[in-house]
């Protein structure tokens, strides 16, 4: 291993499986689905969903309640988890200009601006919110994590849709590696569970339609899958070099050790048919790192339980990887939570990595014979697990992959 | 304090998700941490409640919660 490590001092993570890493992992390593009917969506074709339980809006404070999106919301509340762990207060750092935020999201905050578009028609532009744009725009989950946190260094909010959470990951990593900042709050954040997302998935026909079996309908890699459900949440880490850590005496969870990341150049929602951007984005971050396909024990897949992509992503991890890799989707368990899925999911291989835990595929119940790799279902697999890959593709064709190791 | 100030402190307080005791005729837009946008909404918010004749310029004048019921009773508007 050659390449840069980004020690992970931090996970915050908030997802249908719960809030907080505690009730997440229990949650994922029992391969518990969350999917269930979502009143939100009542009368639409797909009126299911997996939602965060019991989150409570006015967590932040009552404002944060009423002016802030949802996906906001679940962004300062992972974003604190994080900083608490990693043992930083918010506002008490060396030299606040130092510490940066990277909060990638594919929607930003679309439930705010479908109501508010509602009210521009019915009644007319002088009753639009004023806070329309501040809660809206998709960079201020980034912005209100940095007021929160009072993070004067550089605040980015990357979008290359259900891989937004990882590019920030990415990001964040580049970042400490040029020394552009020693400390970087990092990850993705979504909160998508809204009629026009819903139908506009619908309309394209990604959604899986086990709308009478909602528990069921989310299944990677099962030779039943028909779809992905949509999801929501935050999945947010405290990042910083090695030194950087050893030098206050925080110990790593895990470490980001190699980022790749490409561009199908395909189609605008297709995967590749032979996944060449897949390809190159586990490549880029094998080279990035310094390993070969062998060193990597385990794979949390993008794996979103549509027909294609967990067919085209088991060719590219068998390819590339061979057969000795585990393999298995946490989203039979969250569903799929767009652009906060690769933050998530790079924090469930964190702890994969840290436990030495492989959560299972939930609903998987009868592996494609297509996937010619280890799929990991049933229940979790224990053994020692020195890197991980977590692989996120997202619309545009736009793919990242993150190596995370011990 | 009048019926009609109980009723802009319940507007404010609904709104903006604010405590009922903080917001005294005293109060400012600042120590209740509502900044522009926030008075935009506010007047949005009485129009709507109170059906309160109050436009964005009037209520940029004002700085304090009993100013805003002042300038709404000068209006003629009762409590809701």
């Amino acid at each position: 291993m050659t390449g840069f490590a980004a020690a992970i001092t931090g996970i915050g993570l908030v997802t249908p499986a719960g809030v907080g890493v505690p009730d997440n992992w229990e949650r994922v390593v029992a391969g518990r689905a969350t999917a269930a009917h979502a009143p939100e969506l009542a009368g639409l074709p797909v009126p299911m969903a997996c939602q965060v339980p019991g989150f409570d809006a006015a967590r932040s404070g009552p404002r944060a309640a009423v002016q802030w999106d949802r996906y906001t919301q679940f962004a300062v509340v992972a974003a604190f988890e994080a900083l608490a762990q990693a043992g930083f207060t918010a506002g008490e750092w060396p030299d606040s200009a130092r510490v940066a935020v990277v909060v990638g999201s594919g929607a930003g905050g679309t439930a705010t601006l479908e109501a508010q578009h509602a009210v521009l028609l019915a009644e007319g532009p002088g009753e639009v919110s004023p806070m329309t744009l501040p809660m809206g725009l998709l960079n201020m989950a980034a912005g209100q994590v940095a007021i929160e946190l009072k993070a004067n260094g550089p605040c980015l909010a990357p979008c290359s849709a259900c891989a937004s959470g990882a590019s920030a990951i990415g990001m964040a990593r580049d970042m400490l590696r040029t020394g552009a900042a020693d400390i970087v709050v990092a990850g993705g954040a979504e909160a998508p569970v809204t009629p026009l997302y819903a139908s506009a998935f619908a309309r394209m026909r990604a959604l899986s339609r086990r709308v009478d079996d909602p528990e069921t309908a989310s299944r990677p890699f099962d030779v039943d899958r028909d779809g992905f459900v949509l999801g929501e949440g935050a999945g947010m880490f405290v990042m910083e070099s090695v030194e950087h850590a050893r030098s206050r005496g925080a110990q790593p969870i895990a470490k980001v050790v190699g980022y790749g990341a490409s561009a199908d150049a395909h189609h605008v929602t297709s995967p590749h048919p032979e996944g060449l951007g897949a390809r190159l984005a586990v490549r880029a971050a094998l080279a990035d790192a310094g390993l070969t396909g062998a060193d990597v024990a385990y794979v949390n897949a993008h794996g979103t339980s549509t027909p294609r992509n967990d067919a085209v992503e088991s060719a590219v991890i068998r390819d590339l990887l061979g057969a000795g890799a585990a393999v298995s989707s946490t989203k039979g368990v969250t569903g799929h939570p767009l652009g906060a899925a690769g933050a998530i999911e790079a924090a469930f291989t964190a702890l994969t990595v840290q436990r030495g835990v492989i959560p299972p595929t939930a609903n998987l119940t009868t592996p494609d014979p297509a996937m010619e790799v280890d799929l990991v279902y049933k229940e979790a697999r224990h053994g020692r697990v020195e890197v991980g890959l977590s692989n996120s593709f997202g619309f545009g064709g736009q793919n990242t992959a993150l190596l995370i190791a011990a | 304090m009048s019926s009609l100030h109980d009723s802009v402190v319940d507007v404010i307080a609904t709104r903006f998700g604010l405590d009922r005791a903080d917001i005294t005729a005293e109060a400012t837009f600042d120590d209740l941490g509502l900044d522009s946008l926030s008075q935009i909404e506010l007047v949005t918010a009485l129009r709507k409640r109170l059906g309160a004749d109050i436009d964005d310029e009037e209520m940029a004048e004002l700085s304090a919660v009993g100013e805003v019921v002042a300038a709404l009773e000068s209006k003629g508007l009762k409590a809701a």
